[in-house]
């Protein structure tokens, strides 16, 4: 299974968000295991939608500043990009069904 | 290879021969997978395991494919390359088309090619594996209004345990695939050390 892009810094993060119109960051710590689930869900997402949308992964505990930013109070928190502005955020575990149906509306 | 050691039918004697005739006899000569190879180091265990995989399959009111699709989705989820081998071939052999363990393993109901009933079933035991507590009334009323029991909920919920399970053996035994396997064996012959073929 590919593994989903880590940003590791602000800076790359802000290169991610300018690089792609559709994005989804998934802020996630290595020890939480809902992280670890969700994880797969998003790489077949990505993996579907062929180009249409870019998930990127942004520790939180090693991103204090990114985890601030975008007021991250819990993982996994994922949150939806296009154009660079927040169009929607969920928190908790998703199934690739429920991430398809909640990108789905943003993609048109 | 595997931690610990796998004998062949040859060398299998006492209770572990008893339970490679079991499944010998239920799957076919030559059909003794390395898992249960495995957990005929404690042929009771054995035994007791391919009973739940036998009353799953053979009692069990839902579809083969459903549930090959669940084991074949857990499998991925789990980086286990010879779960995935070993049930993306059970979900071949239980009619799916190659298309339809393509979305097992992108973890797409809607390409499974199930009745709605099954489909709406895949994706609870997706969400159940993810995350137990996430599922909600409104989830399990969904399921209701197509239809589905207790016995069902029941049966999806014991193929997530069962998949977690032999997933985790596997995995923590670096059991690797099965020669009689036909599907994905490119791709797992691609693993370099965790989950070589044994």
């Amino acid at each position: 299974m590919t593994a989903l892009r880590d940003a590791t810094n602000t800076s790359s993060f802000d290169a991610a968000l300018r690089d792609a119109a559709s994005i989804i960051v998934d802020f996630y710590t290595p020890s939480c295991v809902l992280c670890r689930k969700v994880e797969p869900m998003l790489v077949a997402l990505e993996r579907g939608l062929e180009g249409q949308l870019r998930v990127i992964k942004v520790d939180a505990a090693a991103n204090l500043e990114l985890a601030a930013r975008y007021d991250v109070r819990g993982v996994p928190t994922l949150i939806l990009f296009k154009d660079s502005e927040i169009q929607d955020r969920k928190t908790g575990f998703m199934t690739a069904a429920m991430l398809r149906d909640w990108v789905r509306p943003f993609l048109r | 290879m595997a931690y610990i050691e796998l004998l062949t039918v040859e060398q299998a004697t006492g209770e572990r021969k008893e339970l490679y005739d079991e499944l010998e006899r239920v799957r076919g000569k030559g059909k003794v997978s390395n898992l249960f190879k495995g957990y005929s180091a404690f042929p009771a265990l054995g035994k007791a395991n391919f009973n739940r995989l036998n009353v799953l399959f053979g009692k069990g009111k839902l579809s083969p494919k459903l549930k090959e699709g669940i084991l074949t989705a857990l499998a991925e989820i789990n980086h286990c390359e010879y779960c995935v081998a070993f049930h993306a071939t059970a979900m071949l052999n239980a009619g799916a088309d190659d298309g339809e363990v393509r979305a097992a393993l992108a973890f797409d109901p809607d390409r499974l090619g199930l009745p709605e009933k099954e489909r709406e079933l895949f994706n609870y035991a997706m969400k159940a594996n993810g995350d137990p507590h996430s599922i909600t009334e409104k989830d399990i009323a969904k399921l209701r209004a197509l239809g589905v029991t207790d016995w069902d909920l029941v049966e999806t919920i014991e193929t997530v345990n069962t998949g977690n399970s032999f997933n985790m053996f596997a995995g923590a035994l670096n059991i690797g695939t099965d020669s009689f396997l036909t599907y994905m064996t490119d791709r797992t012959s691609e693993h370099a050390e965790h989950g070589k073929p044994a």
